[in-house]
């Protein structure tokens, strides 16, 4: 199967700091990929680079097949994403973002303005659609961002952590969209720290340890590969970071 | 208690260190320590001129000087202490005391910190060195009141820095909401208006020799007066003059009159402190939770989009441009742009063009001068949207780098709005001018409205450069958008070049006796500019391109 996401000995470089060492990535079309490590590992340096919100130090990265450094406009027309930091424009209403956003990507006005409807209630914010976004919610932004990143059909959907600060009511509504997509053969690259989410949403996880590739593969075969039997476990074992006793700070309590 | 009270002071200090930290560190820092040097010459040369006017009042032994003396002198210092915290609280500045309730501290104990270090707020130590210079040529230096006085002065201070206190606490809760906060600066905002209005407003029969009939006026604030009587500057003053007259009923009335202010002071102070600690909300007002709704969405469709066919003014320009102007008519600076305009062009009709010599000027008609220099002001109101273009945008700046547009398309978009705003500013100026005084001939209209236009293209032209590499980031709801120290510096060198050169070109063809082609002239230079203009967009693209991260960086905050 044609990888929807290739990185070759991407490398990128902040001074002396290696943030991402010559990763060497491949993500199938339709997968729901899971990119998993500690805090500082280089998930979202990774993220960046892929969706061309930073530049690319050395090393190469194609998703579906083109160069995002040397064709940047035709691989975002073909991409959605929900960054850390959610890219929202804080004075617009929730409407008039989506209808932005459409615009961005080129779509027909009753195009933007059918999805956007169907958008908004899906993400159960129609109601709010007339407020300003500097009004809403975490759990509301992060729905209009996940909301703006679907507008244009987009082929691949890169999330940086899209579960974090949101209840459990949002978060089932989108991992339900976001397999329903995968069913589709939308390829979703995600980032979370909730090792539970992953395990049981991602068919495929790679793990990012200071900026190295430590580990990638089905969720299940990484399972298998070891004696434990939790995702946590592997990804604690992974980073070196199984030993988790308490043996200094013996003052406190 | 005093420990706390100190680590509070150097947290202030920390946040005001590692706020200058950064690429433009140096120039910020030259910049607040020209502020406090500028702060400490007005502060004692008012404590100079005060403590002189103290010394000739005591000097002449006339209690109405003396009265008029202590009145000026405290009435200005309570004036500052109040006065220069809603600046700062209007500019969103200050720290967040809830933060510190992690701590163990008492919410007493809190509001005694807070009070205790408001007495060090820059804005009370303005006016501590006149309070101190009238004391010392008061009753100090002659040996006479002295205890009196300073229990009357140092009442009278610690009521001012109460209330000051108090009311800059309750403008800082209120601020925290954004609607508040935004109805709030726009009130400022009608208090600068009108106060920019009132000798309008108060002279409508003025006679053009400029005099003011001051009974007229005295007996109109007589009711203002006595109530004013019963102000702390007032009840101080009198209080001082009764020492002086060796009435200690009134000193001691004085001294009663400063506590009845200091008790409700401090009570209200201690109520809006717990109600600004504990009255803050939940989350923040997420919607309730339903049902959840449908999870899918419509089959995918097609539109056959190919971003490099699109032309200039593609629908991505314009969608950049609509969402400029719905940020530039909600944000507080851009409405209160619209609201100054028409007052500006009143100003400029009502005093400058009254002032104006008979002759002309350059052989031009002076009212035609006026007008080409008011348009050429407006352009200056819009200089923030300018310089700093990318202030608002937050974290939402990613999109113009993960989005599939060209960034040439995100400047343009983003010019065109603040040149449409701008425009309707010109316009609302014009009209405004029209309405008192006619509309301006053909020619002259011409030409005043391409002035306008050459001044804005340049200006951008530069401006674009300015936003990506000084930007700044700026809350939409504050009054205070100013672009970056350098930017500022950038955009007056441009200025003063743009303004020369235009209006050189204004000037040239009347002088040689050419009048006809001085707005065929203009319209060429205009031309030229929007030549440089297109030039320069690449170029800033290619310099948006490269400081992607570093804009990101500065404009998430």
């Amino acid at each position: 199967m044609e990888a929807a996401i290739e990185t070759t000995g991407l490398t990128r470089t902040f001074g002396q700091f290696k943030a991402v060492d010559q990763l060497d990535l491949s993500v199938a079309a339709g997968t729901f990929f899971g990119f998993l490590g500690p805090n500082g590992a280089g998930k979202s340096t990774t993220i960046k680079m892929l969706t061309g919100l930073i530049r690319i130090s050395s090393g190469q990265a194609r998703i579906l097949g083109r160069d995002i450094d040397t064709e940047p406009t035709v691989v975002k027309q073909q991409i959605g994403v929900v960054p850390e930091e959610l890219a929202l424009f804080d004075r617009l209403t929730g409407s008039e973002y989506l209808r932005f956003v459409g615009r961005m990507y080129g779509l027909q006005k009753n195009t933007i303005r059918t999805r956007s409807v169907e958008l908004l209630e899906l993400m159960n914010l129609h109601d709010d659609a007339k407020k300003l976004i500097v009004d809403y919610s975490h759990g509301m932004k992060k729905k209009l961002s996940l909301a703006a990143s679907l507008i244009h059909d987009p082929k691949v959907l890169f999330l940086d952590e899209p579960f974090e600060g949101i209840d459990a009511v949002a978060s089932r509504m989108i991992k339900d969209l976001l397999e329903s997509l995968t069913v589709r053969g939308v390829t979703v690259f995600l980032t979370s720290h909730i090792l539970e989410i992953v395990e049981k949403l991602c068919s495929e996880v790679a793990v990012i340890h200071q900026g190295k590739l430590v580990a990638q593969g089905k969720t299940e075969e990484l399972r298998k590969g070891e004696t434990v039997s939790s995702l946590e476990e592997v990804f604690l074992d992974l980073v070196d970071a199984d030993d988790t006793s308490p043996t200094v700070l013996s003052w406190l309590g | 208690m005093l420990d706390r009270v100190l680590a509070i002071s150097w947290l202030r200090w920390r946040m005001a260190v590692h706020a200058m930290r950064g690429g433009e560190a140096l120039l910020q820092f030259a910049g607040s320590i020209l502020i406090a040097v500028i702060g400490a010459v007005i502060s004692i040369g008012l404590a100079v001129g005060y403590g002189a006017m103290a010394y000739f009042a005591i000097s002449s032994s006339d209690p109405d000087f003396l009265r008029i003396t202590w009145v000026v002198v405290l009435f200005s210092c309570a004036f500052f202490g109040l006065f220069m915290p809603l600046l700062f609280t209007a500019s969103g500045q200050g720290l967040d005391l809830r933060r510190l309730l992690i701590f163990p501290v008492s919410r007493g104990q809190l509001y005694g910190i807070s009070l205790g270090s408001a007495f060090l707020g820059g804005e009370h130590l303005f006016y501590y060195p006149s309070l101190i210079a009238v004391s010392l040529m008061g009753f100090v230096l002659p040996g006479k009141h002295v205890i009196g006085g300073l229990a009357i002065v140092l009442l009278f201070t610690t009521v001012v820095v109460v209330w000051s206190h108090a009311v800059m606490m309750l403008l800082q809760g209120l601020m925290r909401r954004r609607r508040s906060r935004e109805v709030i600066v726009s009130l400022i905002f009608l208090v600068v208006v009108l106060g920019s209005l009132t000798p309008v407003l108060m002279t409508p029969d003025e006679p053009d020799n400029g005099s003011i009939d001051l009974e007229a006026l005295q007996d109109r604030t007589h009711g203002l007066a006595r109530v004013a009587d019963l102000l702390p500057p007032f009840i101080a003053a009198s209080g001082l003059v009764g020492l002086y007259a060796d009435e200690s009923a009134g000193s001691w009335g004085s001294l009663a009159g400063l506590l009845a202010w200091l008790v409700p002071g401090l009570a209200l102070g201690r109520l809006i402190f717990t109600r600004h600690v504990l009255g803050e909300g939940g989350s923040g007002g997420g919607a309730p939770a339903r049902k959840a709704g449908r999870n899918s969405i419509s089959p995918a469709r097609t539109d056959g989009f190919d971003a490099t066919d699109l032309p200039v003014f593609s629908q991505q320009v314009i969608g950049v441009t609509v969402k400029e102007l719905h940020y530039l008519l909600r944000s507080v600076v851009g409405r209160f742009n619209l609201v100054m305009t028409p007052v500006m062009a009143m100003i400029v009709v009502f005093f400058v063009v009254r002032g104006l010599p008979a002759e002309e000027i350059f052989g031009i008609d002076p009212e035609a001068v006026a007008l080409f220099g008011m348009l050429g002001y407006m352009t200056l109101f819009s200089n923030n949207f300018i310089n700093n273009a990318f202030a608002w945008e937050g974290p939402g700046i990613q999109f113009y780098f993960y989005g599939p547009l060209a960034l040439e398309k995100v400047l343009l978009g983003k010019n065109l709005g603040v040149w449409i705003f701008t425009g309707t500013s010109g316009l609302i100026a014009i009209t405004t001018w029209s309405a008192f005084k006619g509309i301006p001939d053909l020619w002259t209209l011409t030409s005043s409205l391409l002035t306008f236009a050459c001044c804005v293209v340049a200006f951008t032209t530069v401006g674009n450069f300015n936003s990506i590499l000084f930007p700044v980031a700026r809350d939409c709801s504050s009054i205070t958008n100013s672009p970056s120290t350098s930017a500022v510096l950038i955009g007056l060198g441009t200025l003063v070049i743009a303004m020369g050169a235009i209006g050189g070109v204004v000037v040239a063809p009347v002088a040689l006796g050419y009048p006809g082609f001085q707005p065929l002239i203009l319209a060429m230079l205009l031309g030229l500019l929007l030549l440089v203009y297109g030039f320069s967009l690449s170029r800033a693209a290619a310099l948006m391109a490269y400081r992607a991260e570093k804009m990101v960086d500065k404009l998430r905050a």
